[in-house]
């Protein structure tokens, strides 16, 4: 079963990796943060009984080891701003203005509770209300309203036009 | 820049990983076995010590006070009728105390803390919540259990004491004026109240220490997340 699951996470360990960009602005946070999500899988993974997708699961687990883990002082959802040089974009083909804007991305979500956090990634990730509603536990009603809240802000923190 | 554009965007900085390069197997089998605990692990483990302390805290003492006293008590001249009263009121507070502790076990299993990876956010931050919850109130119920063993002891030792002085200096308990009893039993009051503000702010310390901020912060949390449901 280990196989299979390390094989599995190696396969979408993407979805680990941007959980822990979107919650910690610290390198050193986001690798304690991997850790613990890959080991918060790995204790559920026998659970999982392909009820949901799996990548929702994974999303789900994921969010969950993110909000709830604990460093004292540190890493809880924080409403702090990215630092500048935390943000390392490694491209081929060099982009100063996509560079930007997803600085300006991450310094904005930066800024949201961790329960908007969670909702943002989710639609980036174009996850459906039903599956958002899903992982977070509220109602698909009132994931509408929350992203609706949540898009007003993002969109005064970046200054994007309607 | 258009809001629709911030997916396009969060798609180029998801490839471009933001510098993260991706791990392989070996990388992921590592990480599995240098596994530090959770927060959850280290909140049941406290949890467990704390259930462990209380549980040997009212053995110790029932065995202290059915026990052993009894057999000191019976060489103390006249021990009366009072002595069999503080017993009937020590056992109340076993009672009372074993009880506490059984329900909070109860509720504590019914949380299951363990599985909150198999739950969404909303219910696993309750659980977490509802568990830090328990391991406080079980301090509390640790504290008054110990506060009111620590009043009996001292009504029983205090009026053992003064009935053996009496005795010894061939007093009756009507040739004491009224002022010094109350004065002798006000300095007891005294001590038995700052020994338990004492305790009680100690042990309020050492939950915000360890978890109060924490707590403060997954309550915030789970408000936000039901206020949204409103």
């Amino acid at each position: 079963m280990e196989e299979e699951f390390v094989d599995i996470i190696t396969k979408n360990q993407g979805i680990i990796h941007k959980v822990c960009c979107i919650y910690c602005d610290d390198e050193e946070d986001r690798k304690d943060l991997f850790q613990e999500v890959v080991v918060q899988l790995w204790r559920s993974f026998p659970s999982f009984r392909n009820e949901s997708k799996f990548s929702t699961w994974m999303y789900r687990v994921a969010i969950n080891t993110a909000i709830t883990s604990f460093k004292r002082g540190k890493r809880l959802p924080q409403r702090q701003s990215l630092p500048e040089q935390s943000i390392q974009i490694v491209d081929d083909v060099y982009d100063p203005e996509t560079e930007d804007k997803i600085k300006l991305l991450y310094q904005s979500v930066s800024k949201l509770s961790g329960i908007e956090k969670s909702i943002i990634l989710l639609y980036l990730e174009s996850k459906t209300y039903e599956e958002i509603a899903e992982i977070t536990g509220i109602t698909q009603n009132y994931v509408r309203v929350k992203m609706n809240r949540v898009k007003k802000k993002l969109k005064k923190l970046m200054n994007i036009e309607e | 820049m258009k809001f629709d554009e911030l997916k396009s965007i969060w798609e180029q900085a998801s490839q471009q990983k933001s510098g993260h390069p991706d791990l392989q197997k070996e990388d992921i089998l590592v990480l599995l076995k240098t596994r530090t605990r959770s927060i959850v692990e280290k909140i049941d483990l406290n949890i467990r010590i704390g259930f462990l302390i209380l549980v040997g805290m009212i053995i110790y003492l029932f065995i202290d006070n059915f026990i052993f006293t009894p057999l000191l008590v019976k060489r103390v001249p006249e021990s009366g009728s009072y002595v069999y009263a503080l017993g009937i009121l020590d056992f109340i507070n076993y009672f009372i105390a074993f009880g506490f502790f059984v329900y909070f076990w109860v509720s504590y299993r019914k949380i299951n803390p363990h599985s909150i990876n198999n739950k969404n956010l909303k219910e696993a931050l309750q659980s977490i919540v509802r568990a830090l919850n328990i391991f406080r109130r079980l301090f509390y119920v640790a504290l008054l259990f110990f506060l009111v063993s620590l009043a009996i002891g001292f009504i029983a030792g205090f009026i053992t004491g003064f009935r053996m002085k009496l005795e010894s200096l061939g007093l009756s308990l009507a040739s004491l004026s009224f002022w010094r009893i109350s004065l002798a039993l006000l300095v007891g009051i005294l001590v038995l109240g700052a020994i338990s503000y004492g305790v009680f702010a100690l042990i309020n310390w050492i939950f915000n220490r360890l978890y109060g901020q924490y707590l403060h912060k997954l309550k915030a949390t789970l408000k936000e997340l039901e206020e949204t449901a409103e």
